[in-house]
């Protein structure tokens, strides 16, 4: 389970980003919020940039499918978002209705990072989809990045479509409470999906040997039945863990995010060198940056 | 006057002479548990012959029609002749249908050796549920995904570099790159955030125009850039497909390459093999889709094969799997779809489909290699089924297509499979008038059917043969699981076979008959909880047979006895004579005594046959009458035109006569009223006879005689009762015992007469007379009574013709 020490309701917040496509963040997030039983809640954002193009005659937008030039009218821009908005919901309520979960959908004018950190600092889950080839221009959260780690006091999940690409989940772990609960979640989307469980451990805190003592202890416990190998990374740094994902054939890499700063780097970083979904879980609030590995 | 010459009257037949017995001693044995079985086939040795070389020959249009009765035996012969031909010879090859991937209409036809058919059924069904198995797994290899990720990220690195190259030269000049709902879009940014358009104009104009223009040029470079971007996404399809490709090859190539091995050398099953791999290579997502879909199903489903794979089962229609030799195969319903197969469909949402998988053999491939026995009059009601027939017999394949293609009543698409090649013997079973009429009427049978097996319908009666037909009678009451024949009950039904063809020197080879009797003596003796058939229960059962059939006869014989029927036994009559008829009633046919008369007055020279006036009399019968004309005139008034009308007349037959058994009757009956010499009742007479007056064999002479006695004993006749038969008829006698027993206490005699004078001789006790050097009768001889009678006829014709001729003269003067 993941240990969010709040007694709220669960609150899963799927952004319903038209760029981002949509029926991986749903495969992924019925995984992920299985034994959750959450809130589920779609946040569309009709982004105020868009309007500020239309109302700009010298811009011009280029067909992705295409690459037809033509220009921006404000109103046929929002009958599309409108037709995109709809079709999202219904994907949502499709997944809603696996979950057996109430689901909303929130429609927000505005700024586009402003009102998602915005929903974002109320959320326990933050999913949102990440479009194959499109990491460049789709990082539209630019150097926001790290605020919306920062933001969101449970997990951000960045979903790479297609949701099951790979065959096991890596985990990044120094044996801080962050790491810690990545860990935990990992063990429980591995079980999920039936793969296996690579750990890259870092050298930070604990000796190694104790570190991973103590870590076999909670797995042991957690998820008795997950295939779990132990990899010694020693500094956990983009290029080493990106360098293992891809010789693992990583579904997805999850990431603790004590530091949401740092966690924001590996993220970008992680983002223009792999292909598949990343993860990152914020420590349970009240739990040391770098407590016991028998802690949580 | 002239004195009749004697003519020597011929005697009554003894009663010896009546019936030819078996002896019991002859055959050797007690019961026919004491003897073996007989394997040989007796007396068939033309119809055996026939069969030999109908079956070996090489030939084209070799097939065999057998020709023989109903009930002789001969599909048991058939059968088992074919069983021995058959067993030493090679099984032929398995006849499979498999799809043709370049058209699925036209089912592909291939042979393989027996029993390898439905091992490449059962190898072709493995392969498919390996390959269920292992294109799933090829995709999950790590090799797989590698080599994916590898283009995925080349596309992504390519895409990326670009968008990032833009992005980075579009900051540089204070542009953003922005994603809009369908692509992007290049603007003026501050903070991350688009320049309203307020602030944008109130820039100054040359800030503006350069901001304007290098929105343009990036533009530009954005669109030359997302031009690219379907260019590469079909790259990277095509590879990602070579990549699958590739992929697949590896988990079907080797499967496919060890059933090729396997197979090798067997003409087509490459080339097949070589079409299903390139088939599984362009429908490789069905077998991705499995493995997704067992994942989903809450149960495993085994049932139902999957819809999808179905285009790469084998259908075996022909399998010789569990054959030893060649095939035997007897259609009993030879109807057109069971001759050359049919193609079935399953309803599907109101629809018919089908495909090769529904092609059901027929007869004629499931006989492809051996022999496929039909009965001729069934395969002739059939429709088109004969047609079909010759068809694939001239064509030497089978081609399997429903009626309506064949007749081309239906325009809708249908199947046409590969038509089988066809090595086949046809043997037809037939009664012999169809086998004469298809000769007569159908120019293709005497091509297609060049050998007839004729099974004979009796055998000679040796010492020999009557040994043999012991055993085969012994061997076919083992197989009917009858109780053992004493020697005694065999000689009965050896005696009784012989009065089947009513021959004394015959044996009859219909074995229905003869097995239909040994079933009910040993039914009876079954009765009476004995352990061997005697032959008092071989009697028991011929008259049980008799009597469930004998209501007609009795009924008939009643309205004798009551004089509803007229028939006289004693006395004597001018002009009536008792003749003998046989009713054939199914299988049982008894004698009729039947009164004839005849008359006689001035006439032409006509003997009227009243029978053929009325149209109750066959055109055998008339001849016989008229035979009668001709025998008056050229022995009695050769210089005289026959002068009288006479009438013949069968009293109180309204139903048909047919044959000429009855003209010798006739005759005499004629002859008495010419010659006014009366004919004693207590005779009956049977005979054809000639213009000569030469008396000819009839059939069914022991009924005949046998009725005539039934009727004189059922009145109790005082002893000169009797009957006259053809004289060559006599090596037919085989009589009942009660007869033999009255004609050897002299209460019935049977005389055998081979001329008409002998008859006259013996109906009327009056020389008939023999004529003399210049042809005169003796005056009182029965034919000198007959030439006087026809030359006093003939005065008054003449007499009468002259008055009549005076008057007409004198009639006409004036």
């Amino acid at each position: 389970m993941i240990e969010l020490a709040i007694k709220r309701k669960t609150r899963v917040l799927v952004a319903l980003d038209p760029a981002a496509p949509m029926p991986s963040a749903l495969e992924a997030l019925t995984t992920l919020a299985a034994d959750l039983s959450p809130e589920l809640i779609g946040l569309f954002v009709e982004d105020a940039n868009l309007r500020r193009l239309c109302s700009l005659s010298c811009v011009r937008e280029v067909s992705m499918d295409t690459g037809i030039e033509r220009g921006l009218d404000l109103g046929l821009m929002l009958n599309q978002l409108r037709v995109q908005r709809l079709r999202m919901e219904r994907l949502l309520a499709r997944a809603a209705r696996q979950l057996r979960v109430p689901h909303r959908v929130e429609v927000i004018r505005g700024e586009l990072v402003e009102e998602l950190l915005r929903a974002a600092a109320l959320t326990d889950l933050f999913l949102v989809g990440r479009a194959s080839g499109m990491a460049g221009a789709r990082s539209w959260m630019g150097s926001r990045l790290h605020e919306l780690v920062g933001t969101v006091p449970g997990t951000v999940a960045i979903v790479h479509e297609p949701w099951r690409i790979g065959h096991r989940i890596l985990v990044a772990c120094d044996g801080d409470a962050a790491g810690r609960a990545a860990l935990t979640l990992a063990a429980r989307l591995a079980g999920s999906e039936r793969v296996e469980l690579v750990v890259a451990l870092g050298d930070g805190g604990l000796s190694s040997a104790a570190k991973k003592a103590g870590l076999m202890a909670t797995l042991a416990r957690q998820a008795p039945l997950v295939d779990t190998r132990w990899v010694e990374l020693g500094q956990l740094i983009p290029e080493r863990l990106a360098t293992l994902a891809r010789g693992e054939q990583a579904r997805a890499v999850v990431l603790g995010a004590g530091d949401p700063g740092a966690a924001a780097q590996m993220v970008e970083a992680l983002l223009q060198k792999l292909c598949c979904s990343i993860v990152t879980v914020r420590p349970p609030p009240g739990a040391g940056s770098s407590g016991s590995a028998e802690g949580s | 006057m002239k004195q009749a010459k004697a003519t020597a009257a011929p005697g009554a037949l003894k009663a010896a002479q009546l019936f030819t017995p078996c002896d019991p001693a002859l055959l050797g044995f007690e019961t026919t548990a004491d003897i073996g079985d007989v394997t040989e086939v007796i007396g068939q040795g033309r119809a055996l012959a026939a069969l030999e070389f109908g079956s070996r020959t090489r030939g084209s249009g070799f097939n065999l029609y057998v020709l023989g009765s109903p009930g002789s035996g001969r599909h048991r012969v058939v059968r088992e002749f074919l069983e021995r031909e058959g067993a030493d010879r090679a099984a032929p090859p398995d006849w499979c249908y498999v799809n043709n991937f370049s058209d699925p209409q036209q089912p592909l036809g291939i042979a393989m050796p027996p029993g390898r058919g439905a091992e490449l059924r059962h190898d072709m069904r493995q392969l498919i549920e390996d390959l269920q198995a292992s294109v799933p797994e090829a995709f999950q290899s790590e090799n797989y995904r590698d080599r994916l990720s590898e283009i995925e990220g080349e596309f992504q690195a390519r895409n990326t570099q670009a968008l990032e190259s833009l992005q980075k030269e579009a900051e540089a000049e204070g542009m953003g790159l922005l994603p809009t709902p369908h692509g992007f879009a290049i603007a003026p940014v501050r903070d991350g955030q688009v320049l309203p358009e307020e602030e944008f104009s109130a820039l100054p104009e040359d800030q503006r125009v350069r901001a304007t223009e290098t929105i343009r040029r990036l533009t530009e470079k954005l669109r030359k850039h997302l031009e690219n971007v379907p260019i590469w996404h079909r790259e990277r399809r095509q590879r990602i497909k070579e990549l699958d490709r590739d992929v697949i090859m590896l988990a079907v190539g080797a499967l496919i390459k060890d059933l090729k091995l396997r197979y090798k050398g067997l003409p087509g099953i490459p080339e097949y093999l070589d079409r299903v791999q390139q088939d599984v290579l362009e429908n490789v997502q069905d077998f991705r889709a499995v493995e997704k879909e067992r994942g989903m199903l809450p149960l495993p489903m085994h049932a139902e094969p999957d819809e999808r794979f179905r285009r790469y089962e084998v259908n075996v229609v022909v399998s010789h799997e569990q054959s030893r030799g060649a095939p035997i195969v007897y259609e009993s319903n030879p109807s057109y779809q069971n001759l050359v197969g049919r193609v079935e469909h399953v309803s599907q949402f109101g629809t018919l489909s089908t495909d090769f998988t529904m092609i059901r053999a027929g007869a004629m491939h499931a006989a492809s290699g051996g022999f496929l026995v039909l009965d001729a009059e069934r395969l002739l009601l059939q429709p088109f089924a004969w047609e079909a027939l010759k068809r694939c017999l001239f064509g030497g394949e089978v081609r399997t297509e429903s009626m309506a293609q064949m007749l081309s009543l239906v325009s809708t698409q249908g199947l046409e499979p590969d038509p089988m090649p066809l090595q086949i013997k046809v043997v037809l079973i037939g009664n012999r008038l169809l086998y004469y009429l298809l000769c007569e009427y159908d120019q293709d049978f005497p091509e297609l059917f060049k050998v007839a097996a004729d099974f004979e319908d009796q055998i000679e009666r040796s010492p020999e043969s009557v040994r043999l037909y012991a055993r085969m009678l012994a061997t076919v009451g083992r197989q009917l699981d009858l109780m053992p024949f004493s020697v005694a009950a065999v000689a009965r039904v050896i005696e009784h076979s012989g009065r089947l063809v009513a021959d004394s020197d015959k044996l009859s080879t219909h074995l229905r008959s003869i097995t239909d009797l040994m079933s009910e003596a040993d039914y009876l003796a079954h009765q009476q909880a004995e352990e061997v058939v005697s032959d008092q229960r071989v009697d028991e059962a011929v008259a049980c047979q008799v009597a469930r059939l004998d209501r007609i006869r009795s009924r008939i014989y009643e309205s004798i006895q009551r004089g509803m029927i007229l028939v006289e036994t004693d006395g004597a009559r001018v002009g009536q004579i008792n003749a003998l008829s046989v009713m054939q009633l199914g299988a049982f046919s008894f004698g009729q005594p039947a009164r004839v008369t005849a008359t006689v007055r001035i006439g032409e020279g006509e003997v009227v046959d009243i029978e053929r006036e009325v149209e109750l009399g066959g055109a055998i019968h008339s001849k016989g009458v008229l035979i009668l004309s001709s025998f008056l005139g050229s022995r009695y008034v050769r210089d005289m035109p026959l002068s009288l009308h006479a009438s013949l007349v069968f009293e109180q037959h309204y139903g048909g006569v047919e044959g000429d058994s009855a003209s010798l009757a006739e005759l005499c009956a004629l002859l008495s009223a010419i010659s006014g010499v009366p004919l004693r009742q207590s005779l009956a007479v049977t005979g054809s006879v000639n213009q000569h007056g030469r008396v000819q064999t009839i059939g069914g002479v022991n009924e005949k005689v046998e009725g005539f006695f039934d009727i004189c004993r059922q009145r109790g006749a005082g002893g000169d009762q009797g009957v006259l038969i053809p004289a060559e008829n006599v090596p037919h006698l085989m009589l009942r015992k009660d007869v033999r027993e009255a004609v050897g206490a002299g209460t019935f005699h049977v005389y055998p007469v081979r001329t008409v004078d002998e008859a006259l001789g013996l109906l009327t006790g009056v020389e008939a007379g023999v004529a003399g050097d210049a042809g005169e009768f003796p005056e009182d001889s029965v034919n000198g009574r007959v030439a006087q009678g026809l030359r006093e006829l003939a005065q008054q014709r003449r007499e009468f013709g002259s008055r009549d001729g005076a008057a007409a003269s004198g009639d006409g003067q004036p």
